[in-house]
C-alpha cells in the first residue's frame, strides 16, 4: 500500500510525502514536490531520516532532527519548511496507526 | 573583466536543451569553458518536470505522447513547465558560483535581473517576487530554477511570450481542477505573457533587448559550444534525458 501526504503551504511550494507499507511496517519513503534542494543528491539523507524517526514512532521529532542535519551537511532547502515535512510525516503516521471506524465498530 | 559566452540561438528538442546545459556546467567546472549564456527555444514543444517530482503524478504523458510533445526531467528543482515552441525564450545561465551571491534567493534576484530590467524597458511594470519568478502586476511571466554542482551553478529559466491554458490543462495535472474552463479561468489570473500587454512584440524583436540586458557590464563573445561540450550534450541527451530511468526517476 501506499500512502501519499501533500502539503502547501501559503508563499510555499508543494510537498508530498509518499510511503510505502506492508502491514503496519513502512519500507519506504518519498519526498517530492516542487520545491529546491542543494545539493539535490542530499534528497536521499533526508528521505533516510524521515523513515528512521517514523521507524521509531517518533514523527514529532522529525523537524528538530531535520534542523540539525541541515545545518550539519549545510544543506538549504528552499520552498518548503522542516515543520511541513514533519506534519506530512505525522499524517502518515496516523494513517497507518490509526484505526479505521470500521476496525473499531467490529471490535 | 571576465570574458563571457553567449552561443547563437537555437530551437532542440527537450533531452538536447538539458543535455547541452550540462555539458556546459561539465565544461565550465574542469575549466576548459567560459562563464556561458544563451537563449534558446524547443522544438517540438515539450514539458520538462523538476527534480523531485514524480512524472506521472504532474503530466498526463498519453497526452503528450499523442500530441508529440516531449517529457524531459530537469537537474534543477521547481514545478513541472509547458514549453511551447512557440510561446517562450528560454534562457540558460552558466558560471562559477563565486560570480553570484551565496544566498540563493538573492542569486535568482541577480540573474534575474535583466529579465526585469528588459520587461521594464518595454513598458511592463515587472518584478522580481521570491522565491524564483519574475511578475507582472501579480502574474507570473517568468519561472527560474537553479542548481549548483561541481561549483558551477546553472539557472535556468522561462520569458513567456504567450500562453495556451487550454494546451497546459490537456497536458499538466492540476490538483482538484477537472474542468478545463474553470482551469484556464484560473490560469488567466495567476499568468501573464509579453503579448498580453505588448501585442506588437515577437520573439525576433524580444531576444535583441535580452540579449543587451544580459550582456550589460560583461565582455561577451558569441561563440558556438565547442567540440566537446557538443559530443558530450549529445552524448548525454541520448544516455539520460531520453532515457527512462532518468525521467521516471521518482515514482
Amino acid at each position: 500500500m501506499i500512502i501519499i501526504k501533500k502539503l502547501k503551504e501559503q508563499g510555499q511550494k508543494v510537498a508530498i510525502l509518499k510511503a510505502e507499507v506492508t502491514g503496519y511496517q513502512i519500507t519506504s519513503i518519498s519526498l517530492e514536490g516542487d520545491f529546491f534542494l542543494h545539493p539535490e543528491e542530499s534528497l536521499k539523507e533526508i528521505e533516510k531520516l524521515i523513515l528512521h524517526y517514523l521507524h521509531l514512532q517518533r514523527a514529532s521529532a522529525i523537524s528538530a532532527a531535520l534542523d540539525s542535519l541541515i545545518k550539519k551537511e549545510q544543506i538549504e532547502l528552499i520552498g518548503v519548511t522542516h515543520q511541513t515535512i514533519q506534519q506530512l510525516a505525522i499524517e502518515v503516521y496516523a494513517e497507518i496507526f490509526t484505526p479505521t471506524i470500521k476496525e473499531i465498530e467490529e471490535k | 573583466m571576465t570574458t563571457w559566452r553567449m552561443l547563437p540561438y537555437i530551437r532542440q528538442d527537450g533531452a538536447l536543451n538539458m543535455a547541452t546545459d550540462e555539458a556546459i556546467l561539465h565544461a565550465i567546472a574542469r575549466g576548459q569553458s567560459p562563464p556561458t549564456f544563451r537563449f534558446y527555444g524547443w522544438n517540438p514543444s515539450t514539458v520538462t518536470i523538476g527534480n523531485f517530482q514524480c512524472l506521472k503524478d504532474e503530466v498526463h504523458d498519453q497526452e503528450c505522447h499523442k500530441r508529440r510533445v516531449h517529457i524531459v526531467r530537469r537537474i534543477t528543482g521547481g514545478g513541472a513547465v509547458y514549453h511551447d515552441d512557440q510561446g517562450e525564450i528560454t534562457y540558460s545561465i552558466l558560471a562559477p558560483e563565486g560570480f553570484f551571491s551565496k544566498n540563493i534567493i538573492k542569486s535568482y534576484e541577480e540573474i534575474i535581473s535583466p529579465i526585469v530590467n528588459t520587461l521594464q524597458e518595454m513598458g511592463m511594470p515587472a518584478s522580481f517576487r521570491p522565491i524564483n519568478d519574475i511578475h507582472v502586476e501579480n502574474r507570473k511571466i517568468s519561472g527560474n530554477a537553479q542548481t549548483r554542482k561541481q561549483g558551477v551553478l546553472l539557472q535556468h529559466g522561462t520569458i513567456l511570450i504567450d500562453v495556451n491554458p487550454e494546451v497546459m490543462f490537456e497536458l499538466l495535472k492540476i490538483d482538484g481542477v477537472k474542468m478545463a474552463d474553470k482551469y484556464v479561468q484560473s490560469v488567466k489570473k495567476v499568468v501573464t505573457s509579453i503579448h498580453e500587454h505588448k501585442p506588437q512584440m515577437d520573439k525576433e524583436k524580444i531576444l535583441p533587448l535580452l540579449i543587451a540586458h544580459f550582456s550589460k557590464n560583461k565582455d561577451v563573445i558569441i561563440q558556438e559550444l565547442s567540440s566537446e561540450e557538443s559530443a558530450n550534450a549529445k552524448q548525454l541527451a541520448h544516455d539520460k534525458y531520453s532515457q527512462e530511468w532518468w525521467n521516471n526517476l521518482r515514482v
